[in-house]
């Protein structure tokens, strides 16, 4: 039947009625863009979180006082480290800076410069880094987002940070994470431990929480239960806890998504339906004429729904296509801050361009295969009017 | 094959050609290594979020001292079911 003839009267056909096919091929593609667009957004914010969550600790033990968290003794990562199984225990400041003029915060980290690992890999971030210059007086390396921010205050050199015990502290900006990075540095703000202590009003010797490295995955239970009998005001958070409740929070958000393009697409099929259920005079004596000149019903069917599938093709290439442009090159503008959120910095991500082939092939299942049933039913309605009939 | 199909047939293997090149960037595009590097260095988990400042940063530290949460609730929670 793929014979040029027959694909030469096929894309006739097409021309002929290319209004009617215009609306549902417009139509098409914004449904599959759209959905197509929070899939990659959601399906790259997944792959990007994965590759951050590698390099967290195992455990995370806060100290809980009647069911919020408090500081906890530095001292106790020593305490944790001689549990067996536990490679390293150590302290972690950190915290929210809230700057009230504007109702934004900054996310202040305190790092230990005198652990190698930290400083070799600051160094490999911040490109001329000299650790020693940085260690001297009160430095802060931050993040895109915050230097955008305290330059459009005018803060170019340095930043004064109002503490909790009524001073302050001046604090200068010593290098800027470049904009690659702003998925997980945006609102970041990296200082000396001992500083970040002071600008977040942590006394000394104290910590936000502390972290616990196991390598061993079968030592873990019995690790959390050496954990737990340290202390009675523990709370003890897992890595893949974690994992998990970013996992939840992206397919929830995806999910609602997928729950409303379902809807979209039972209307859209349904409207499709009725469009092809009315049968003109034109197609009546299209389809008349056909028949006429030896045309099985089984032809006439293949035309008709070859005709719907070259404008749902088309309409899925076109749709992934534009949606990938849409999040990846043009970071998604509107959706975005579904997934991102709008209430503090304003964030221009550029995620990681990634595609999930099984999410593509699912999508385009759910969408030809409606698509095409939709169209089906009405062809075989018309295909079968007897031709006389078809021409009076 | 007509002028018509030509022109139509172009389209279609445009728009091939467009997806091929979608479906091998986005499997063959590698992640950069600067944000494993800067979660080396914080130890902090999870994405910059806009968020909240009544929001938990990182989501799962929360402690349900504040139950201001205008975000979207994950189904586990009956936050989700009888909103705050």
């Amino acid at each position: 039947m793929l014979h040029s003839s027959f694909i030469n009267f096929l894309f006739l056909l097409l021309q002929r009625h290319r209004v009617k096919h215009a609306a549902v091929f417009v139509i098409a593609t914004t449904i599959v863009s759209l959905f197509s667009s929070v899939m990659f957004l959601s399906g790259a914010l997944q792959k990007d979180i994965a590759i951050t969550l590698d390099d967290q600790a195992d455990f995370i033990v806060q100290k809980i006082r009647g069911g919020k968290v408090v500081d906890a003794p530095a001292d106790w990562a020593q305490d944790f480290s001689g549990i067996e199984g536990v490679r390293a225990a150590l302290p972690r400041v950190y915290g929210q800076y809230f700057y009230e003029p504007n109702g934004t915060y900054f996310t202040v980290v305190g790092v230990d410069l005198f652990d190698t690992q930290v400083s070799r890999n600051l160094e490999k971030l911040v490109a001329g880094l000299n650790i020693k210059e940085f260690m001297a007086g009160n430095n802060m390396i931050i993040g895109s987002g915050v230097q955008k921010f305290l330059a459009d205050l005018r803060y170019t050199d340095s930043f004064v940070f109002k503490t909790p015990d009524q001073g302050s502290i001046e604090v200068s900006i010593f290098a800027a994470l470049a904009s690659d990075s702003d998925l997980v540095s945006n609102d970041l703000v990296v200082m000396e431990i001992d500083l970040a202590r002071q600008v977040l009003g942590l006394d000394s010797g104290m910590a936000t929480d502390i972290i616990l490295y196991v390598p061993n995955e079968l030592e873990g239970d019995s690790v959390m239960v050496k954990i737990i009998q340290k202390h009675f005001d523990l709370r003890v958070i897992q890595k893949k806890e974690i994992a998990t409740a970013y996992k939840n929070l992206f397919n929830y958000k995806g999910g609602v998504f997928l729950l409303l393009f379902m809807v979209v697409l039972v209307t859209f099929v349904l409207i499709l339906y009725q469009r092809y259920s009315m049968i003109t005079g034109s197609d009546r004596r299209e389809i008349g004429i056909l028949r006429s000149v030896g045309w099985s019903i089984k032809d006439v069917i293949t035309l008709k729904v070859s005709e719907s599938l070259v404008v749902a093709l088309g309409a899925f290439l076109l749709g992934v296509t534009l949606a990938y442009g849409f999040v990846f090159f043009l970071h998604a503008p509107l959706l975005g801050a579904v997934f991102f959120g709008f209430a503090n910095l304003p964030v221009d991500f550029s995620l990681t361009r990634s595609i999930d082939l099984r999410m593509i092939s699912l999508l385009f299942l759910f969408f030809m295969v409606p698509f095409t049933s939709a169209v089906l039913v009405p062809v075989w309605r018309i295909a079968i009017i007897d031709p006389v009939e078809a021409m009076k | 094959m007509t002028r018509l199909s030509r022109v139509y047939l172009a389209i279609l293997v445009t728009l091939v050609a467009a997806f091929t090149a979608v479906v091998v960037d986005g499997t063959t595009t590698v992640q950069t290594s600067s944000l494993s590097l800067v979660a080396a260095v914080t130890r902090l988990p999870g994405p910059s979020l806009s968020v909240s400042y009544f929001e938990p940063r990182i989501r799962h530290y929360q402690d349900y001292s504040s139950t201001f949460f205008p975000g979207m609730q994950p189904l586990n929670t009956m936050d989700f079911v009888y909103a705050p």
